[in-house]
C-alpha cells in the first residue's frame, strides 16, 4: 500500500499525516470515519394512483450530485485538503514494484527528453496498446512541442496508460456481462482528475460504439459498469506528478474506453 | 428520463471536449477491457419503516422484511443475482433508505444495494419506497415508489423488483406478471385438469374452472383479462372466452364443432385457433367478439398450435402435412405459408416471443424439448434435457420460456422456467401438478 | 362457475359409464327406447346445446355383441387394419339394430405427442372409425366424433405396450 507521491512530495506535515494515516489503515479506523454521506433526501410521492408508479419527486438540494455522479469520490475543490481527507482512506490497488521501477525509468528518460529538446520519433510499437493510444501518440507529436514544458514520450506514456490500467483491471474485473452481445459495446469515458488523482468531476460518457440492435438494451448498463470499474478503484495513485499535465496531455485529462471481455 | 439525462450529458461532454481539443492537448487514451459471467452479489436488506405502524397486512416493519424477501427471491429467480438479505442482513435507519452508509455495504461484498422503506398512510394503504445504489461509486441508479393497498404488497414488491432487474440488465420487466395453466390431480388415468391462474412466483393461486370439466390450453389475452382455453364442456373441446374478474364466459364458436389450440392476437381483436371436421384439422380466425370464422390454412393434416408475431402481421404455427409434424410460417390472412424447420426430428407448439426475435418451440427427437430459433428457422437452440418437456410460452420481456416437463412412468408433470440464454431451468411452485402455462402480459 | 343440472347429471352418467365399459355386464338389458334413461336433459345456457349422455347397459351389449368396442391405431396413425374393421363391422351391425341411439367416436393418442398434435390426432382417428361406420351404412347423423388427444389414456405405462392400448377409438353409445 502507498499513497500519493504527489502528497508525499508535497510537506513533510503531510507525510506525517500520510504515516498516521496508514496506522489507522491498517487498523480499520479508517472506514469507521467514512466521507459525510449526503443528507438522507425528501422523498415525495405523486398522488394516489393506485398501483402505477408513483415516481418520487426528487426534490433534494444536496443529493443531486450522487444522481449522476459519485459523491464519495469527487473532490469538491483541489484545495479542500482538509475536507477531503476523511473521505481519502480508500484502499487503491496499485501497480506492483516491477511496473513501478519501470514506471520510475521511463519517467526520468522522458526527463532526459525533455532536457534535450530532440523532435518527437514515431511511436514505437508497445504491445497491449490500443488503437486510441496510437490516435494519441499522434495527436501529441503533431501538436508543437514547448521546449520548457516537460515531455510526455510515448513510452512514457505507455507507462501510465499500463499503470492507470493495472490500478481499474480488479474492478472492470468485477462487473457483471449482463447479457449476450453486451461485449460489443465500448464506452468511453471522460476523467478529470485532480494531482491528488482524485476526481474533480464525475466522469462523463464522451462515446459508445458497438451498439446494434441485439445489444442495445445494454447500453445504459455497459455505460454504468464503466463508471463503477473506474470509482471501484479510484482514486488513482503513483502517478508521476511532473505528467499530471504537458502540452502533449497528461493523466489530468483521461480517456479511458471500457468494455467487457 | 435516466436514459435522456445521460444523452444530454454525452453530447454536453463531448461538446465540451471538442472544444477543448482546440485548445489543450487531448485526453490520455486508457483502455479496459474486464468483466465476469457470474449472478452479481446485490444486497437486499429488510425495508426501513419510518414507524411500525399495523396495517391491514401487518405492521410496515414486517412488511418491510416481507417486500425485501420478494425482491430477494424475484432477482434470484431470473438467474443474474445473487441476492444477499434479507436474512442475517442488518437493517438501516430510515434517513439512510434514501442515503446509504455505503462503506458498510462495500465490506459486504455486494456490488448494488436496494433500500427503501415501507411506509403507512392515513388512508389505510402503504407506499413503497424503493431504491438501487452502486454499491462503488455510491451512485443512485434508480427509484421508484409505489402506493398500494396493504394487502397488495406483493405487486410493490414484484414492481421494485422489476425495476432493478430491469436497470441491472437491460432487458425488460417481468416479475410483475401472473400465470394460468392446466392444474393437474388425480391418477394418469382419471386426472382432473382445471385451469388456474397465479403470480408469476406462486402465489396468489387460485382455480378458474371446476374440476368436474376438462380444461385445457389457456392463453391471455392481451390486456391480460380474459382468457381462452379449451374445455369439454358439453362432452366435445370446443374454445371458452373467460373473463378473469367475473368468470363470465361463452363459447367462441356456436356449435358442436371441435375448437382447440385458442390465441389472442396482439391487438385483442381476433383469436387464431384449430377447428377439426371430418379428420382434418386446419386453423381459421374470428372475430374476439364474435362473427363468422375465417379459414386460414386447408392442407390436409394437422394445422395446429397457432402463434402470432408481436406486430400481428404473421403466425407460426405447426403443420403435419409433410408427413411429420414441422414449424410454418404465414402472413396473418394465411398467405404465404412457408415452412421454418428442417432440423433433425420434429418440431410442435411454437410460440413467438414478444419482441419478435426468437421462436421458441417443442423439439420431438428421442426426448421433448425445448428450443428457440430466429423466425425464419436459423440459430436453432435446444435450452432443456427433460424427458418429455413442451409447450414453451414466454416471459412478457422475452427473456425467458415457461413449459411443462412430464416424467416418464408417473406422468407427473411440472412447471419450469428457463432462460433464452441457457442455464439451469427453474421449477415453479404449484399446489399440484401443472401443465400448459401461459406467462401473463406484465400487469399495469 | 358451472352450476348446471345438466353437468352433474351427464357427469354421474360418464362415471356410471366409464366403468360399464371396463366390466361388461354378461347379461344385457336389451336397448331401446326404453330403457331407463336420466331425467330429460336442459339445454346448456352457455353453449346452447345439449350433452350427450351415456347409456351403460347398452355400451354393455355393444361390447358383448360386437366383441369390443374399441379399435387400435399405429404410432401417429389413423389406418384401420383388417381386425378394426373387422370389429367396426360388428358394431355397425349393432348399431344398425339399435336404430334409437347415436355412438359418439372418441379418438385418443398415446402421451409421445405434444398436447394440441394429439388433439388433432384423436380427432383424425375418431373420425377414421366413423368415416368405417357411415360405409357399414350406419347414418351419419347418429354419429359424433370427440378427440380426446392423450388426457385419457387407458394403460398408465411409458412403454410401448402402454402406448400401444392408448392409441385408439372407442365407440360410446349415448342418447
Amino acid at each position: 500500500m502507498t499513497l500519493d507521491r504527489a502528497e508525499i512530495a508535497g510537506t513533510g506535515a503531510a507525510i506525517v499525516f500520510h504515516v498516521a494515516l496508514i496506522g489507522a489503515l491498517s487498523i480499520g479506523l479508517a472506514r469507521v470515519s467514512s466521507a459525510p454521506e449526503p443528507p438522507a433526501m425528501d422523498v415525495e410521492f405523486v398522488e394516489e394512483i393506485g398501483i402505477q408508479a408513483a415516481a418520487p419527486t426528487p426534490t433534494p438540494p444536496a443529493s443531486q450530485a450522487p444522481e449522476v455522479g459519485e459523491a464519495p469520490v469527487v473532490e469538491p475543490a483541489p484545495a479542500a485538503s482538509a475536507s477531503a481527507l476523511p473521505a481519502a482512506p480508500r484502499i487503491v490497488p496499485t501497480p506492483n514494484a516491477d511496473a513501478a521501477d519501470r514506471l520510475k525509468r521511463e519517467i526520468e528518460r522522458s526527463r532526459e527528453q525533455a532536457a534535450r529538446p530532440v523532435p518527437p520519433r514515431p511511436a514505437p510499437r508497445v504491445s497491449r496498446l490500443g488503437d486510441d493510444f496510437l490516435k494519441g501518440i499522434k495527436d501529441s507529436a503533431s501538436a508543437s512541442p514547448k521546449a520548457a514544458a516537460p515531455a510526455f514520450s510515448a513510452s512514457a506514456m505507455a507507462s501510465i496508460q499500463q499503470a492507470i490500467r493495472r490500478q481499474i483491471q480488479p474492478c472492470a474485473d468485477r462487473q457483471v456481462n449482463p447479457g449476450p452481445g453486451a461485449n460489443r459495446i465500448r464506452v468511453t469515458l471522460n476523467l478529470r482528475l485532480s494531482r491528488g488523482g482524485r476526481l474533480v468531476r464525475p466522469p462523463e460518457v464522451v462515446r459508445t460504439s458497438g451498439v446494434d440492435d441485439e445489444n442495445a438494451r445494454y447500453e445504459d448498463r455497459v455505460k454504468d459498469l464503466a463508471v463503477a470499474a473506474y470509482v471501484g478503484c479510484a482514486p488513482l495513485s503513483g502517478l508521476p506528478a511532473e505528467l499530471y499535465q504537458t502540452a502533449q496531455g497528461g493523466w489530468s485529462n483521461i480517456n479511458m474506453t471500457y468494455r467487457l471481455p | 428520463m435516466f436514459r435522456k439525462l445521460v444523452f444530454v450529458a454525452a453530447i454536453a461532454a463531448s461538446a465540451a471536449v471538442a472544444q477543448d481539443a482546440t485548445q489543450s492537448p487531448p485526453p490520455l487514451e486508457v483502455d479496459v477491457v474486464g468483466g465476469i459471467d457470474a449472478p452479481m452479489p446485490i444486497a437486499v436488506p429488510a425495508l426501513a419503516t419510518p414507524n411500525a405502524v399495523a396495517t391491514a397486512a401487518g405492521n410496515t416493519a414486517s412488511l418491510g422484511n416481507q417486500v425485501a424477501a420478494v425482491v430477494a427471491s424475484d432477482l434470484r429467480s431470473s438467474g443474474l443475482f445473487t441476492p444477499l438479505g434479507p436474512a442475517g442482513l442488518n437493517s438501516y435507519p430510515y434517513v439512510e433508505a434514501t442515503s446509504p452508509a455505503f462503506p458498510r455495504w462495500r465490506g459486504s461484498g455486494a456490488q448494488a444495494l436496494v433500500s427503501g422503506f415501507v411506509e403507512a398512510r392515513p388512508d389505510g394503504r402503504i407506499t413503497v419506497g424503493c431504491y438501487l445504489f452502486d454499491v462503488a461509486s455510491g451512485r443512485e441508479l434508480a427509484r421508484q415508489g409505489y402506493v398500494v393497498g396493504a394487502a397488495e404488497w406483493r405487486r410493490a414488491a414484484h414492481k421494485c423488483a422489476d425495476a432493478i432487474y430491469t436497470r441491472l440488465s437491460g432487458e425488460g420487466p417481468f416479475f410483475d406478471s401472473r400465470v394460468v395453466y392446466v392444474a393437474e390431480t388425480g391418477p394418469k388415468k382419471a386426472r382432473v385438469k382445471r385451469i388456474a391462474i397465479m403470480d408469476a412466483d406462486g402465489s396468489n393461486h387460485r382455480y378458474l374452472t371446476e374440476g368436474k370439466v376438462t380444461a385445457l390450453n389457456p392463453r391471455f389475452s392481451p390486456d391480460g383479462r380474459q382468457l381462452v382455453y379449451t374445455s369439454y364442456l358439453g362432452r366435445i373441446p370446443r374454445v371458452f372466452v373467460i373473463d378473469i374478474a367475473s368468470g363470465n364466459e361463452r363459447l367462441l364458436v356456436p356449435g358442436r364443432i371441435m375448437t382447440f389450440a385458442p390465441r389472442f392476437s396482439p391487438n385483442g381483436r381476433d383469436i387464431v385457433f384449430s377447428m377439426a371436421q371430418n379428420g382434418n384439422t386446419d386453423l381459421y380466425v374470428v372475430n374476439a367478439y364474435g362473427g363468422p370464422p375465417r379459414r386460414l390454412t386447408a392442407t390436409p393434416g394437422a394445422d395446429t398450435s397457432p402463434s402470432y408475431s408481436p406486430d400481428g402481421s404473421r403466425i407460426v404455427f405447426e403443420s403435419d402435412r409433410s408427413g411429420t409434424q414441422q414449424l410454418y410460417v404465414m402472413n396473418a390472412d394465411g398467405s404465404g405459408q412457408r415452412r421454418i424447420s428442417f432440423g433433425g426430428g420434429r418440431y410442435a407448439s411454437p410460440a413467438w416471443s414478444p419482441r419478435g426475435n426468437r421462436i421458441a418451440f417443442t423439439r420431438i427427437g428421442g426426448t421433448f424439448n425445448i428450443g428457440v430459433m430466429d423466425p425464419s428457422g436459423g440459430n436453432v437452440k435446444i435450452l432443456t434435457d427433460g424427458w418429455q418437456d413442451e409447450g414453451p410460452s414466454w416471459a412478457p420481456n422475452g427473456q425467458f420460456v415457461m413449459f411443462h416437463r412430464t416424467s416418464q412412468g408417473s406422468g407427473q408433470s411440472i412447471l419450469y422456467a428457463v432462460s433464452v440464454n441457457g442455464g439451469r431451468a427453474r421449477r415453479l411452485p404449484t399446489p399440484q401438478d401443472g401443465s400448459d402455462p401461459s406467462w401473463s402480459p406484465l400487469q399495469n | 362457475m358451472r352450476k348446471t343440472l345438466t353437468i352433474g347429471v351427464a357427469l354421474l352418467a360418464i362415471a356410471a359409464g366409464g366403468c360399464a365399459r371396463r366390466a361388461p355386464v354378461v347379461d344385457p338389458i336389451p336397448p331401446g327406447p326404453s330403457e331407463n334413461l336420466p331425467p330429460a336433459q336442459e339445454v346448456n345456457p352457455v353453449t346452447g346445446d345439449v350433452e350427450p349422455v351415456e347409456l351403460p347397459a347398452a355400451q354393455a351389449d355393444l361390447v358383448a355383441k360386437a366383441g369390443s368396442d374399441t379399435v387400435y391405431f399405429g404410432t401417429d396413425e389413423h389406418v384401420l387394419d383388417e381386425s378394426s374393421r373387422a370389429t367396426l363391422a360388428a358394431q355397425a351391425r349393432w348399431l344398425l339394430a339399435n336404430p334409437a341411439v347415436r355412438a359418439s367416436i372418441e379418438g385418443h393418442a398415446d402421451e409421445r405427442g405434444t398436447r394440441e398434435y394429439n388433439l388433432a390426432l384423436g380427432e383424425r382417428r375418431a373420425n377414421s372409425a366413423r368415416d368405417f361406420l357411415v360405409q357399414q351404412g350406419v347414418p351419419a347423423a347418429r354419429l359424433m366424433t370427440v378427440s380426446w388427444g392423450k388426457e385419457r389414456p387407458v394403460a398408465q405405462g411409458s412403454n410401448e405396450e402402454s402406448w400401444a392400448q392408448n392409441r385408439r377409438a372407442v365407440t360410446v353409445v349415448v342418447r
